[in-house]
Formats: C-alpha cells, sequence, structure tokens
C-alpha cells in the first residue's frame, strides 16, 4: 500500500511543474507575439490632431480634436474614422517617431464611418517612403482571438491594449422590433447599415478613434470606433479595404441602393430569402412594382438570404455592390407565387447636405437632399436653416423664422441649393427688407427681413466710484474689549492694496481708522462693515480725503487722494483682432495690483479668445499679457495694432505670441490659414 | 309738462355725463400717464465660460423692461442680464471656471411701434445691478420720460408700478401694488417691499406714488455671508425666508440720484469712454 502511495505522489508531481511550464510558454509566446504585433504596426500608426469647423448658434465655429489613424501605405494613405476628420479645416498626422505632417482628406465616407486621409510633404521637402501597416481578413477572425488595439487614448501618444474578440460579427439591434440600430454621430451621420462590428474588449477610450484593431501577426483586421464600459468596437477590415480600392481607384466611393428596407425571416419560419418591410416612395424598387411583405430570394440571380438580424448588414452590402445604372433582376415570393421584377439600381446619397455659414444675415443652412426630404417630410429643392445668430437679421424676421425652417425662394429668386441661396441673398444685398418664403412642416410662410448689420458690441462702463485701495475689518466690541480699549471704534486695516494711492500714502496694516474727513467712524458691529466703503464712495475721485488712524497708540492724519474703484478702472478701450479673434487692452494700475505685479509691468491683456477661432487654436487664453509678437515687443495696445497691421500684410505662416500666464512666460503659435481668412472675410 | 320734462331730460343727461366721467379711476390714469415710458429691451449677450484654456462660447438674447428716464432716449435696465460685473459678484470667486458676459447689442421696442431702435450702453452699476442704455437715434419720434420725487416712501405706504404683458398680448399694461414692509439702514438705506414684488420684479423696476411720480428704484443686494454659508445659502434663496444669497430692494430716489447723474454724465461726455 505504501509503495502504491508513493508511485501515486510521484506521478502528480510530474504534471505540476509540467502545467507551470506549458503556461510559461504560453504567456512568453504571447508577449513575443504581441511585441512583434506591436513592432509591426506602431511605425504606422499616428496621432491626428483636427482643426474642424462647425456650425453652430448660427455661425461657423472652430474646434480642436484628436484621434488616431494608421499609415496603409507606402506614400502616406491613413485610414481614420470620419467622425475624427469630418468637417476638418486642418489635419495633422503626428508619426511615433515625432515627425508631424499636415494631412488632406481625400475621402470622407460617413456611411461607415471611414475617412482617408493622405499626408502631404512640404514644400520642397524629398519624398519618402512612410512605414505603412498592412490590412488583414477580418472574416477570419473567431470569437476568443487575441487582438490588440493601438491609439491615442485620452490623447496619449502611442498606447496599446490588450483584449480578445468578443464577437466578429456585432450589429446593434432592437430587441424588440429586430431593426438594425444605426448609430448617429454628432452631425447626426448615420452609421451601421452596413456594418457588422468587430466587438472586442481591448480598452479602448476617446481618442482611440480610427486607430487600429490588430491582430498578433501584426496585420490590422479593424478601425476602432466606438468604446466604452469595457467594450470596442471596430469596423472590420473588410469594410476598410473596399472604402480604401475605391478612393484610391475611383476617388470617391459609391454605392447601389434599391430602396427597400430589408428584415429578417427567421419569425416567417423560413430560413432563405429576407422580408421587404418597407419600400422608399419613388425609388426604383416601388417603380418596380416591389411590395412590402415580398420575399426577396436573389438579387442579380444571387440567392439572398437573412434569417437572423445579423445577416441583414450582408444583404445591404450585396445591394451597395451592385452596378449603378444597371437594371437588375430580382426574384421575389408574394403570397406563394414567385415573380421576377427588374429594378434599376440607384446611386446611394448622403443622407445629410452640405452646410453653410451666411454671415451677413446671421444664419446656417443646409441643402436637403432627397433622403432627407423623405425622412422628415421636407420639401425637395430648398435649403433648411440650421441655425439663426442672436441680434443678427434673420433674428428679427417677421413673422419670426425659426431653425428647421426651409427656404424656398429670397424675393422671386429660388434657393434649391446653397450656391442660389447666396446668389439670391447678394442680389438683395442692398434692399433694407428682404422678402424670404419659408416652409415649416406643411405651412409655406412670408417674411421679412430687415437687412441691417448688428452693431458693434458694447463696452463694459462701469459707473466710477470713489475707492480707497485697503482692506478692512470692523472693530466689534468683542475686538475692542480683547485690545482693552472697550470705547476703540472704527475699522482696522488688514491689507493694503500695492500701486493704490493708499499704499503711496503710507497706510499699513494695523492701523485703525477713526474718522474720515473729521467725522468719527461709529463703526462696531460685523454690519457695518460697509460704512465706510459707503462714505468713500460719496466723495469725489480725484480729492484727497482725511483719515484720522491709530497707530501704536498715536493719533496721526493721513491725507490719500482718492481713486476710481477697480471696476470702473477696467473700462479700458479694448481693441479687437478680427482676423484671428481675440481682443486685448492696456494694462491699468488695477490690473498690477490685483496681480501683484511689478510697477512697471507692461504689455497687453488678452481680454477674450474666440471659441475656435485661430487665436484659441494657437494656444492663447484670455487672461495672458502678451509681452511680444514675432520678437517685437508690445507695451501697450498701440504696439499691438502696429504689429498685427504688419502681420496683416506679410502673412507669415506662423506668429509667434510671448505671452506672461499665472507669472510665467510662455509662447503660442498662431497659425493661421489665410485663405480661410480670406473667404471668411 | 314741458317744462317738466325737460327738467327730466336735463337730469337725465348730467347723470349720464357725470357716470362717463367718473369711468376712468386713478388707477387707470396712473397707467396711461406711467405706461408710455416702459418699454420693452431686446439684448444680445456673448457668455464664454473657460476653464484650463478651453472656453465656450453661446451667444444668448434676452428680452427685458426699460423705463425712458430722459427725453432723448437713456433708458433703465437690468443690468442683471448683461453686466459682467454683476454676475461676478453672483458667482463669488470661482478659481475653477471663468465667466465672461459681453453685451453685443440691445434694441428698444415702445408699445404699439413694430420698429426697433438701436441702443448703446451708457453706464452700469454692477452694485446695484443696473444699468443705463441710451437710443443711437430716435428720428422724429417723441417719447415720455418719467418724473421722479424726492419724497421718501414711508413703511406701509402702497407705491404703484405698471408692468406689461408679453408680445402676444401687444404689450398691454396693468397696474400692480406693492406696500412698504420696512427699512434697512446696513449695507445701506434701502426699503424692504412685500416679498411678492421682490420674487417678480427685476432690477432697474422705478415704484411710484399714485400720482405717477418716480419714487425709488428696485436694486439687488448680495448678502455675501449667506453666500459663504455655501449650499444652505443657496438653498434658502430659493425657498426659505432666512436671509438669502440676494434680495430686492427698493433704494430711495435721494439715495440713487447720484449714480442717475453720473451715468448722464456719461451721456454728456461722450457715449464710451
Amino acid at each position: 500500500m505504501w509503495r502504491n502511495l508513493l508511485i501515486a505522489l510521484l506521478i502528480v508531481g510530474m504534471f505540476v511543474p509540467v502545467s507551470a511550464q506549458s503556461r510559461g510558454r504560453l504567456e512568453d509566446a504571447l508577449r513575443r507575439d504581441m511585441g512583434q504585433a506591436r513592432d509591426k504596426v506602431f511605425p504606422a500608426l499616428v496621432n491626428i490632431l483636427v482643426v474642424s469647423r462647425y456650425f453652430d448658434g448660427g455661425r461657423a465655429q472652430y474646434s480642436i480634436a484628436g484621434g488616431s489613424g494608421v499609415i496603409v501605405s507606402a506614400d502616406g494613405v491613413v485610414l481614420t474614422n470620419y467622425h475624427v476628420a469630418e468637417d476638418a479645416v486642418r489635419l495633422f498626422c503626428t508619426l511615433s517617431s515625432g515627425e508631424r505632417y499636415e494631412a488632406r482628406v481625400l475621402f470622407n465616407d460617413p456611411l461607415t464611418d471611414l475617412s482617408v486621409l493622405q499626408i502631404r510633404l512640404p514644400e520642397n521637402a524629398p519624398p519618402r517612403k512612410f512605414p505603412f501597416a498592412a490590412l488583414g481578413d477580418s472574416d477570419a477572425l473567431n470569437t476568443g482571438d487575441y487582438v490588440l488595439s493601438m491609439g491615442n487614448p485620452l490623447l496619449l501618444s502611442s498606447s496599446v491594449t490588450l483584449g480578445i474578440v468578443s464577437n466578429p460579427r456585432r450589429v446593434f439591434v432592437n430587441p424588440i422590433s429586430s431593426e438594425i440600430e444605426e448609430a448617429e454621430f454628432e452631425r447626426g451621420d448615420r452609421s451601421g447599415m452596413l456594418t457588422r462590428w468587430i466587438q472586442h474588449d481591448a480598452l479602448i477610450l476617446p481618442g482611440n478613434s480610427g486607430g487600429p484593431l490588430v491582430n498578433l501577426k501584426g496585420e490590422v483586421v479593424g478601425i476602432n470606433q466606438l468604446g466604452g464600459a469595457g467594450l470596442g468596437f471596430a469596423i472590420p477590415s473588410r469594410i476598410a479595404k473596399r472604402v480604401l480600392e475605391q478612393v484610391l481607384t475611383q476617388k470617391k466611393v459609391e454605392r447601389g441602393w434599391l430602396g427597400f428596407k430589408a428584415l429578417p425571416v427567421d419569425k416567417l419560419k423560413r430560413t432563405t430569402g429576407v422580408l421587404v418591410g418597407s419600400v422608399l416612395p419613388e425609388s426604383s424598387a416601388e417603380q418596380a412594382g416591389l411590395k412590402p411583405g415580398d420575399i426577396v430570394l436573389s438579387i442579380d440571380r444571387k440567392p439572398v438570404q437573412a434569417r437572423f438580424v445579423e445577416e441583414i448588414p450582408l444583404v445591404y452590402q450585396m445591394v451597395a455592390d451592385l452596378p449603378i445604372g444597371k437594371t437588375v433582376p430580382v426574384e421575389i415570393e408574394r403570397e406563394g407565387k414567385h415573380e421576377t421584377l427588374q429594378i434599376r439600381v440607384d446611386l446611394l446619397e448622403p443622407f445629410y447636405g452640405e452646410e453653410d455659414e451666411f454671415r451677413s444675415l446671421g444664419f446656417t443652412a443646409r441643402e436637403i437632399t432627397p433622403a432627407m426630404a423623405r425622412a422628415r417630410r421636407l420639401p425637395r429643392n430648398a435649403v433648411q436653416i440650421t441655425g439663426i445668430r442672436p441680434g443678427y437679421p434673420m433674428d428679427s424676421a417677421e413673422p419670426k423664422i425659426n431653425a428647421g425652417d426651409a427656404i424656398l425662394q429670397i424675393g422671386d429668386k429660388p434657393t434649391r441649393n446653397l450656391k442660389e441661396l447666396a446668389e439670391a441673398i447678394e442680389a438683395y444685398r442692398t434692399q433694407e427688407l428682404i422678402p424670404i418664403t419659408v416652409q415649416r412642416k406643411e405651412e409655406i410662410l412670408i417674411s421679412a427681413v430687415r437687412n441691417k448689420p448688428p452693431s458693434d458690441p458694447s463696452p463694459s462702463v462701469e459707473i466710477p466710484r470713489a475707492w480707497l485701495g485697503v482692506r478692512t475689518q470692523v472693530i466689534t466690541r468683542q475686538v475692542a474689549e480683547s485690545l482693552t480699549q472697550p470705547d476703540l471704534k472704527g475699522f482696522r486695516i488688514t491689507e493694503v492694496l500695492p500701486y493704490t494711492e493708499a499704499s503711496k500714502s503710507g497706510l499699513q496694516v494695523g492701523d485703525i481708522i477713526v474718522a474720515l474727513n473729521g467725522e468719527l467712524l461709529e463703526a462696531s458691529r460685523v454690519q457695518d462693515a460697509r460704512d465706510l466703503e459707503r462714505k468713500i464712495e460719496q466723495l469725489t475721485i480725484g480729492e484727497n480725503a482725511t483719515l484720522t488712524i491709530l497707530r501704536g497708540g498715536e493719533r496721526v492724519e493721513v491725507a490719500v487722494k482718492m481713486e476710481p474703484s477697480p471696476a470702473s478702472a477696467e473700462s479700458t478701450q479694448v481693441v479687437r483682432q478680427r482676423e484671428f479673434e481675440f481682443a486685448v487692452r492696456d494694462i491699468t494700475p488695477i490690473d498690477r495690483m490685483r496681480n501683484r505685479w511689478k510697477e512697471d509691468q507692461q504689455g497687453v491683456i488678452v481680454t477674450e479668445v474666440t471659441n475656435g477661432g485661430w487665436a484659441q487654436l494657437g494656444g492663447l487664453r484670455a487672461g495672458d499679457v502678451i509681452l511680444a509678437l514675432n520678437e517685437q515687443s508690445i507695451q501697450q495696445t498701440s504696439d499691438f495694432q502696429r504689429v498685427m497691421e504688419e502681420v496683416l500684410a506679410k502673412q507669415p505662416p506662423v506668429l509667434v505670441v510671448f505671452v506672461m500666464r499665472e507669472r510665467e512666460t510662455t509662447f503660442a503659435f498662431i497659425e493661421p490659414d489665410w485663405k480661410e481668412i480670406k473667404n471668411t472675410n | 309738462m314741458k317744462i317738466w320734462l325737460t327738467a327730466l331730460n336735463a337730469f337725465c343727461l348730467i347723470g349720464f355725463l357725470g357716470a362717463q366721467a367718473s369711468t376712468t379711476t386713478p388707477q387707470q390714469q396712473f397707467i396711461e400717464k406711467v405706461a408710455p415710458s416702459i418699454v420693452s429691451v431686446e439684448v444680445v449677450v456673448r457668455v464664454e465660460i473657460s476653464a484650463e484654456g478651453e472656453s465656450d462660447t453661446q451667444e444668448q438674447k434676452q428680452f427685458i423692461t426699460g423705463t425712458v428716464l430722459t427725453a432723448d432716449g437713456v433708458i433703465l435696465v437690468p443690468a442683471t442680464s448683461f453686466s459682467d460685473e454683476w454676475f461676478k459678484q453672483f458667482l463669488g470667486d470661482q478659481e475653477e471656471f471663468q465667466v465672461k458676459i459681453t453685451p453685443q447689442s440691445f434694441k428698444v421696442s415702445f408699445a404699439g411701434d413694430t420698429k426697433q431702435y438701436d441702443a448703446e450702453l451708457l453706464a452700469t452699476d454692477s452694485q446695484l445691478g443696473i444699468g443705463f442704455i441710451k437710443i443711437k437715434e430716435l428720428g422724429e419720434r417723441t417719447i415720455t420720460h418719467v418724473r421722479f420725487t424726492d419724497t421718501l416712501p414711508r413703511i406701509g405706504e402702497e407705491l404703484w408700478t405698471v408692468r406689461r404683458k408679453g408680445k402676444a398680448f401687444d404689450n398691454a399694461p396693468y397696474l400692480e401694488r406693492v406696500p412698504v414692509a420696512g427699512a434697512i439702514t446696513k449695507p445701506r438705506k434701502a426699503l424692504i417691499l412685500e416679498s411678492v414684488a421682490t420674487v417678480l420684479y427685476e432690477p432697474g423696476t422705478l415704484l411710484y406714488t399714485p400720482e405717477g411720480e418716480a419714487i425709488g428704484v428696485l436694486i439687488m443686494i448680495f448678502d455675501k455671508d449667506a453666500r459663504e454659508e455655501g449650499f444652505g445659502g443657496f438653498f434658502r434663496f430659493f425657498g426659505g425666508r432666512t436671509p438669502s444669497v440676494m434680495e430686492s430692494y427698493l433704494l430711495p430716489y435721494a439715495e440713487f440720484k447720484p449714480t442717475l447723474e453720473k451715468a448722464l454724465e456719461r451721456k454728456q461726455g461722450g457715449t464710451t469712454q
């Protein structure tokens, strides 16, 4: 018995170290594969910085955002998400080596949320080959496969996370209606009809958008699009390859469309075909006689099957690949009988039309596409108002015009698109009242807009009050008793503000003000705290006031000149820099006092920086003190104006702004798009 | 008989005319006198909220009520919707974020007139929460302005004011009566009105004697100590009877006059300085 037990122990003892050794080898292999995959793709990873132009509140605004991308060809073609690059006026791609290049958009594809960019080498730069990553086969992915997400989460460059594929063919479904739910991004562009996402758990965060999902072979199998709560979703490389091919060969992506909505057939207890859920009015499907309830069995002689909702995107992908303009046979089953319809393949058009700003009247508008018109019951051949700027002419239309109204014509000029709208506005430029015909739901209204430019902004003009540059506390009864002077009343100085008349007059912390211009101050309670301030307000700015103070037990008379209160002192002239959208003013003694600057501190204070303007994009902030522009010293606003005139004349690629910010100096670099500035003006 | 009939007719006529004369009540006369000087002002402000170098800018439009002070178009308005300084007092010291409010435009409308008159900001008094704007070009239009009285309101006295309904109601004027409930001397001399007024009325609202003379202006006074108590003060502002973060009080004309004179000085000295 003992011998058998010993043998059993020996056998068990052999297996334990073997399991541990296997696990260790597996971990080493994984680490090695990860390292190799990382090394293959990292050099091709880019950090994308985008300056976007968007429309909000009836005007064009600018913002900065970031994301990720991957270079997919040696000549610098980059794949990223459409929601990263959309509306870009400027794009920068920074490689993991630190090199930064400008890029331009080759094509935006909202339907798949993909954008194709081209890195631009600087002028006169020698040609170069960029490191690039290979696109792998997303169809070969299985649940449980290891994948790596690479990108720039939270703008932290070149990060990698590891996860597994949770579902290589994920669609978003309404659980009750079994319909695909399309993802809507900020602009409302919809994505999802064609996509079966790779769902994974390699952590992705804001900033990872557009970055590659990589298999352990170092191939890009997806482009990360969405993430959160431990879930990530990537657009499969199969779709990305298709988009890339079309953009590089045809410079655009076009997809076919028949005009019907597909639903799965499982609930009809079928395994073949796809159910027609609806047929779009005026579509080629409707014209050919397709009806809701029909079962489509084949399209262009290829069998069609969508038993479950996860197969619906495959049906749309098949339709998208049909040659546009060709009429294809579509076999259907209707009430048990088979029939073949001949349906023309139309071009699938984008949902949203182009948008633009019309600054003189203060509104933004968007072209109404046929898809928009159908979905939202909008008129065709019109433009929709997307925003109205408060205080501008369109805002004062009578009767009121709202965002969402469709402009049909201005005067007698139709406004079927943005070009005609711009022409019509120009034609009425000199007219005081502009008649505008709009449609609101089913109503057609005529309104009149008073064509009057808005007035200039009103500067701050605080009423000046006489002011003493000290902070005080009331000598309350309790404090007076503690000082063994129970009859003492007045105000004890707790702070003397620098560079003020109070400091020049020699007032000190600890002085107790007992009288003002000979009148005793009877303050002895907390609620008397503002009495001194009230009395001083009634004095005249510029005149001397006599303060009777107690200092070291002695009564002293101190003469102090009354100066204007800080709020009113800030009502200095503001100089606006229109092209870069910021404003400055001169430094005042109050500024020096508040910020504890040196008495000879010069410069101009930035009072406002318009959101999304070139100054903000260059890093300038409200509160900065500009000390120099392009190495020219700025002491006051007159210097600022002189140097800015030179800058506007010479139009340098960058304006170097040397500033003081919270007691430290730093630089801001304004790099304007001079073409964009010229067009805006 | 004829004489009796004639006398009877005359008596009826006199009675009828007497009845007609007595339908114009003192309240109606008050409204007719004061209402023409109450105007609507459309103000557009730019609000910029910034934190850590990033900012968000919105443009907003608001409608406020103004009162015409002079024949050449100086109008008293509440500054609470456009005064950056006032807003800083309201917010207190905030290190995490900054808010900047810049008025962009003022447009004045008179009741019964569809035309809007551009106005510019003359002066603000952020301590009182009031501002003064001036119409740029009146053209041919003549306007009615208020008259002030130095009389000090007494506790218990009922003061009158005129308010206007919205545009959909053709800005119809109506009377409101506000009793003076008390007086304060700290932090400044002002009068306490019955609570409904302080909730409903904007700073800059004038209150009048029944004879139609402006006797004082509503202002905001901040209770800094209540704000420093933090959230409790905030809740009290909305619900309680205990001291609030800010409340409305009536500043008698005598106390308001120096501010008015300084504002009018700006008009004479040029519109902006």
